[in-house]
């Protein structure tokens, strides 16, 4: 391919309205404080909306001086973003390696037609950059380039078509938020506290019942929001997910990047049939990790079985989940897990190592062999009295964990060896980093 | 049982007997330390029951954290294959961690004050999962030095993408 002279692709600013933005949301949290604490304000009379004002004016004039020291050049290889008034940062990501690529539209946001633009590396926190904002059009545009510059291909290559997959039904995303683990035990609560107040006949104790109340309705409130109207589509640049009741979120996850898969099947779904799949992405990692969410790692919120395999059948190419043949642990491994260890299966094919295990909720783990970071046997004081082992697989960091407990030790040496076999060969066999190289674009 | 960990076939390499004698000097340290407290309440008090109580609860504890501590130590042992670094460590809690060289992102090696002192260091191994805990500790700084720079080379020759 000639390129003209000069790799540099784009150069530019981001949108002029977006400090407006960046600062609309705290102004927002300031009215809102301010309008909840209105009766503690009137004390302090008049100075009290100047105050306001003042701090309004120095939250936008801060994020407008922050936007006019922010560029970003995107380069043959490379993005970067330079920021800073006092203390200048730089910082760049390689396109070849980038993980995933959204687009993030808050609710402020998307009624000035803006978009971010999150670009995700390896590396957590420190390997993201992020564009915000810019005019929602030229951040699709700037994301089909990107992914294309990614895959090996020219910049002005057209964005690939996309084919949809699983369109989540809405009833079924509210449904399964009220019969989620979280919400129930917030429902638990308030009933728990109805009863007591039953009993004692004293209707004060219903108070006690708020924070349940307040609670079950946050975790609902925000799973809904968070995953209303989702849809997955398949394009020769990897699963796009498409999500958000306000905040609307579009991710693209590139082929190859799913480290690892999870199906999970909360108690109560089973009386509807749901699932819910979420993966190990590298980019993703810790990020909504700390608060033990990983919101961006869902790759369907709710679906039926059949829709799940779908989206496996596009991130574990060439995996029958359901063929693999599972292995019992051995019964004696009822002294160390009386609850479960029946319900304790591992197996594996060529393509994939699979562990499933769960009495309410119901897990199903899968990881690829070639995507195996390291390989860990481990032996605790009870299981060795029983010649128990438990056998780790490790994979990226996310909500995804891969461990097969408890199986025989002499069996569980096996697994390691055959992983660790597995793990080196299917490395070998692994595609380009710059997935449509290999193959001329058309 | 500890066929599992370390089948024959590997050259098994062990750590310094540094990192013996460091924890036994720093165990020596601690129970001298209680043990001039314990003296100290004694006198204090006026009880030798106290004393005497003490000492004996303080030396059969220290005897058994002289076992433990050489117990870990002869647990503790790495062998480098054509393809990937075992490790194993750990006496009641038993674990053998196999890292492929093309997974390693970097390689630490770090060594504290006392460490340095008793001339040790330890080599940590880190790939993209947050779950390898794969860790050398106690080996001379020549030794240390010698895998950093052997693994850092394996891996950056057989290094995969994620």
């Amino acid at each position: 391919m000639t390129q003209p002279a000069g790799d540099v692709r784009r150069e530019g600013r981001l949108h002029p309205a977006s400090p407006l933005v960046r600062a609309g949301r705290l102004v927002v949290t300031v009215l809102g404080l301010a309008a909840i604490n209105f009766r503690d304000a009137r004390d302090a009379g008049r100075w009290f909306p100047i105050g306001l004002l003042a701090l309004a004016v120095v939250f936008v004039g801060g994020a407008y001086v922050s936007w006019s020291f922010t560029r970003y050049r995107i380069a043959d290889s490379d993005v970067r973003v330079d920021s800073g008034v006092v203390i200048k940062r730089s910082r760049r990501v390689r396109i070849d390696r980038l993980q995933a690529i959204d687009v993030v539209q808050p609710l402020f946001a998307r009624a000035l037609g803006l978009a971010e633009l999150k670009l995700d590396m390896a590396g957590g926190r420190e390997g993201r950059v992020a564009l915000a904002y810019l005019r929602a059009e030229d951040a699709q545009a700037l994301r089909a380039s990107l992914l294309a510059m990614a895959a090996g291909l020219d910049h002005r290559t057209p964005e690939a078509p996309e084919r949809p997959l699983v369109a989540c039904d809405g009833a079924a995303i509210v449904g399964s938020a009220l019969l989620s683990t979280s919400a129930i035990v917030g429902f638990g609560w308030v009933v728990l506290f109805v009863v007591i107040a039953m009993m004692t006949h004293a209707p004060g104790v219903f108070t006690g019942a708020l924070p349940g109340v307040i609670g079950a309705f946050t975790v609902v409130w925000q799973t809904v929001q968070l995953h209303f109207g989702f849809t997955v589509a398949d394009s020769p640049d990897g699963l796009r997910l498409r999500h958000g009741l306000l905040e609307t979120r579009s991710q693209t996850v590139p082929p190859g990047r799913v480290q690892a898969v999870r199906i999970k099947q909360p108690c109560l779904w089973r009386l509807f049939g749901w699932v819910r799949v979420d993966a190990n992405i590298a980019g993703y990692a810790g990020r909504g990790a700390n608060d033990g969410r990983h919101h961006n790692s869902v790759l369907l919120p709710v679906g039926t079985r059949r829709q799940a395999l779908v989206v496996l059948s596009r991130v574990l190419p060439g995996a029958d989940i359901d063929a693999i043949e599972m292995h019992r642990v051995p019964s004696r491994a009822r002294w160390r897990s009386p609850f479960r260890w029946f319900t304790l299966r591992a197996g594996a094919d060529a393509e994939v190592f699979a562990v499933r295990s769960g009495v309410l909720t119901l897990t199903h783990a899968l990881i690829r062999h070639q995507k195996i970071q390291s390989v860990r046997l481990s032996v605790g004081p009870w299981q060795r009295l029983l010649g128990l082992a438990t056998v780790h697989l490790h994979s990226t960091h996310g909500p995804v964990d891969v461990v097969a407990p408890h199986r025989d030790i002499a069996q569980a040496r096996r697994i390691l060896d055959a992983e660790a076999a597995l793990a080196r060969k299917g490395r070998a066999g692994a595609g380009p980093e710059r997935w449509m190289a290999a193959t001329p674009p058309t | 049982m500890e066929q599992a960990f370390a089948p024959p076939g590997e050259t098994w390499v062990g750590v310094s007997a540094r990192m013996r004698a460091m924890r036994r000097a720093l165990l020596a340290v601690c129970a001298g330390l209680l043990l001039v407290a314990v003296v100290i309440a004694g006198i204090v008090s006026a009880t030798p029951a106290v004393v005497i109580v003490g000492a004996v609860v303080i030396v059969v504890a220290a005897a058994f954290a002289l076992v433990a501590i050489d117990r870990n130590y002869r647990s503790w042992g790495y062998a480098e294959r054509a393809e990937d670094l075992l490790v194993t460590r750990g006496v009641l809690f038993r674990r053998l961690v196999v890292v492929p060289y093309g997974r390693m992102q970097l390689v630490d090696v770090t060594a504290g004050p006392i460490e340095r002192r008793f001339g040790i260091s330890t080599v940590r191994l880190h790939t993209a999962a947050a779950g390898t805990d794969a860790r050398i500790r106690g080996l001379p700084p020549g030794e240390a030095a010698r895998l950093r720079d052997r693994l850092s080379a394996l891996g950056e020759a057989r290094s995969a993408g994620l």
